[in-house]
């Protein structure tokens, strides 16, 4: 029983993290409506500027942080710029978008892997202090992941009634009514890219700082925002949250039922069944065919 | 839209010479090989051209799904590495003593012939399940649901130790023995493979050209337009899925024969995002665009070998250029190099 618990603490602190990079790819894919592949590589980009702030330019963790979170949103606001928005003034099928933003990907975690190497890396610190709950114990670490990303996300609750958001999911409905209504189109569009950038950049730097990665790791973590937000429902943020959140508890659970190796199978099976049985979503907004 | 421009923007029907290779590619290719094997002798250029061949029937196989079909799947390795399962697996003697098969479920100990019909049998079951399953949803929906079980069938392949021995592999897989003749050298795997790329590959072109492949066009082109004329899309879509699966598992066959020594990781993600990676760069929709992107895919690195760049940033480096390719190209000719199929959804 204790252990159970203890697997759902872990569980719900990955949730939080989950849910953050969550939000972040569903942001683009609900918007803008683009499959952002080279989010993965954006978010390692992010945790290795994170890591190499820290280790070797010398700064403190909360300075390095959120300078990686601005770079990291620096950096989307460019690729949207450099990247996204000539295809998007192109007219390129989404089909092909994600295609080349698959190649994106590609491009970025090598790039890395040329200067930072294949292995891990981790930021290097002592071990971290425990904080017990009842049975529960988590490293002072983790507690820092949830509270941080519990922040991140109960501001994103709060902000989703300002205007911008509410512009932001009607480019998601009819991106040319946009410009009708005087916003420019663009600028939303390079908003929403830094945005998500930003929200990539957090649980990165929590988990560089917690286990590392190696340059590889991208993919892994996109598929995870992906399916999260898929199993969610596209609809609406609560959905994605949601998601992230129920992914990672079942990850746990499996760990406790069976082994660790059958997470990917899990979440997959879980992805299927979602969509087979409830097509729109566990969140999602059900659509008449004309819609879509 | 006015009607006038409507009619502009369509395309004449492809030709006949649009679907077959042009000669000069055709001869292009005979040069480059004919180069390579004065420059570096004919071990190692048999071997690229044995890599080529099973490539090739990978990459003709997905070209008839996604190309024709129009429907991008990203599961194609998992049908090539069920092959190679089944052909190994089929191929080993049980109860060798001191062997890894006493560890394994079952082996069969079938001939050649035998065990490459199970490698194609194997592959097509599995592509009939997953597409029947995955044929529900479209574009990006079934771009996951194809995705998803690439990750179930390797999560499955690395850890269900008993099947298949997961990640130690296989090793010691019997070569290939057809009527006696068994297949040892390099250069006879290529007499091997271009047997099956003559046997096979006539055989999808036909296709391509049947009223089969015309109709899987149609879909492609407008999926509803398609059902109005009476077309079941989701039928033709599923034969479809089940044919290049078949291929693929003998591709498969062929792999597991060759290198003798097969593992998870060869049909990964990876070489799911590799195949369609080849097909997009090449183009799909035509006979054409397969064969160039397999000339490239497989060619850029031994050419970057020879440039002289060390190995461990070799591969970084190819991978860079892949990427910047399939980007570049995506935005200047979404058709690939030499396609025809423009990717709409």
């Amino acid at each position: 029983m204790s252990l159970l618990l203890q697997l759902l603490a872990n569980g719900v602190v990955n949730g939080a993290m989950f849910a953050v990079l969550a939000v972040g790819f569903g942001l683009v894919y609900r918007s803008i409506g683009v499959f952002h592949v080279a989010y993965g590589g954006m978010f390692v980009l992010a945790a290795y500027l994170f890591h190499s702030l820290v280790t070797v330019v010398g700064l403190g963790w909360w300075t390095g942080g959120v300078m990686s979170v601005g770079m990291s949103a620096a950096f989307g606001w460019l690729m949207e710029k450099g990247f996204y928005h000539p295809f998007f003034r192109r007219g390129t099928a989404p089909g092909a978008v994600m295609v080349a933003s698959l190649g994106l990907g590609i491009v970025i975690e090598n790039l890395l892997a040329l200067v930072y190497g294949n292995e891990i890396r981790a930021i290097p610190r002592d071990l971290a202090g425990a904080v017990t709950l009842g049975t529960v114990r988590l490293t002072t670490i983790q507690v820092g992941q949830f509270v941080l990303c519990g922040v991140v996300l109960a501001g994103l609750a709060v902000a989703n009634r300002l205007r911008f958001f509410r512009v932001v999911r009607a480019m998601g409905e009819n991106p040319d009514l946009l410009e009708v209504h005087g916003w420019r189109l663009s600028r939303y569009r390079a908003w929403v890219f830094a945005l998500s950038g930003a929200l990539a950049a957090v649980p990165a730097c929590l988990i560089m700082v917690d286990v590392g990665m190696d340059v590889h790791a991208g993919m892994s973590y996109l598929l995870l925002a992906a399916v999260a937000v898929l199993a969610g429902g596209i609809a609406r943020m609560e959905g994605w949250v949601l998601g992230g959140v129920t992914l990672a508890i079942l990850q746990s659970l499996v760990v406790w039922k069976f082994s660790a190796k059958w997470m990917d199978l899990v979440a997959f099976v879980l992805l299927l069944a979602v969509m087979l049985f409830r097509r729109e979503g566990l969140l999602g907004i059900r659509k008449r065919t004309e819609e879509t | 839209m006015s009607i006038e421009t409507t009619i502009k923007e369509q395309k004449p029907p492809p030709s006949k010479d649009d679907e077959m290779a042009p000669p000069w590619m055709v001869w292009g290719l005979a040069a480059v090989v004919v180069a390579l094997l004065f420059a570096w002798g004919p071990g190692y250029i048999s071997h690229l051209l044995v890599m080529l061949g099973i490539y090739l029937l990978l990459a003709y196989s997905l070209n008839f799904v996604t190309g024709f079909g129009g429907l991008i799947v990203f599961c194609h390795a998992t049908f090539y590495g069920i092959g190679a399962y089944a052909y190994a697996l089929t191929r080993l003697r049980a109860g060798a003593p001191g062997s890894q098969v006493t560890e394994m479920l079952w082996a069969g100990d079938w001939g050649y012939l035998p065990a490459v019909a199970a490698a194609g049998v194997a592959a097509a079951v599995l592509a009939g399940l997953i597409g029947w399953v995955s044929l529900r949803f479209r574009s990006d929906y079934f771009i996951f649901a194809t995705l998803g079980f690439q990750m179930i069938v390797f999560v499955v392949l690395y850890n269900w130790v008993k099947l298949a021995r997961g990640p130690f592999g296989i090793y010691g897989i019997p070569r290939p023995q057809v009527f006696g003749w068994v297949v040892r050298e390099p250069w006879q795997y290529v007499l091997l493979g271009g047997l099956f790329l003559l046997v096979l590959l006539p055989w999808l072109f036909r296709l391509y050209r049947s009223p089969f492949g015309l109709a899987l066009q149609a879909m492609r082109e407008d999926e509803r337009a398609a059902r109005a004329m009476g077309v079941n899309t989701n039928a033709l879509a599923l034969r479809a899925m089940i044919v290049a699966g078949g291929v693929a598992g003998v591709a498969g066959a062929l792999y597991a024969g060759y290198v003798t020594y097969i593992d998870p990781t060869s049909f990964s993600l990876r070489e799911s995002i590799f195949l369609v990676t080849l097909l997009m760069l090449g183009g799909g929709g035509n006979v054409k665009g397969p064969l160039v992107g397999a000339v490239v895919m497989l060619t850029l690195p031994e050419a970057l070998r020879f440039v002289g760049l060390p190995d461990a940033v070799a591969a970084n480096v190819r991978e860079i250029i892949y990427g910047a390719m399939l980007a570049a190209l995506m935005y200047w000719r979404p058709q690939g190099l030499a396609g025809t199929t423009l990717i709409r959804t």
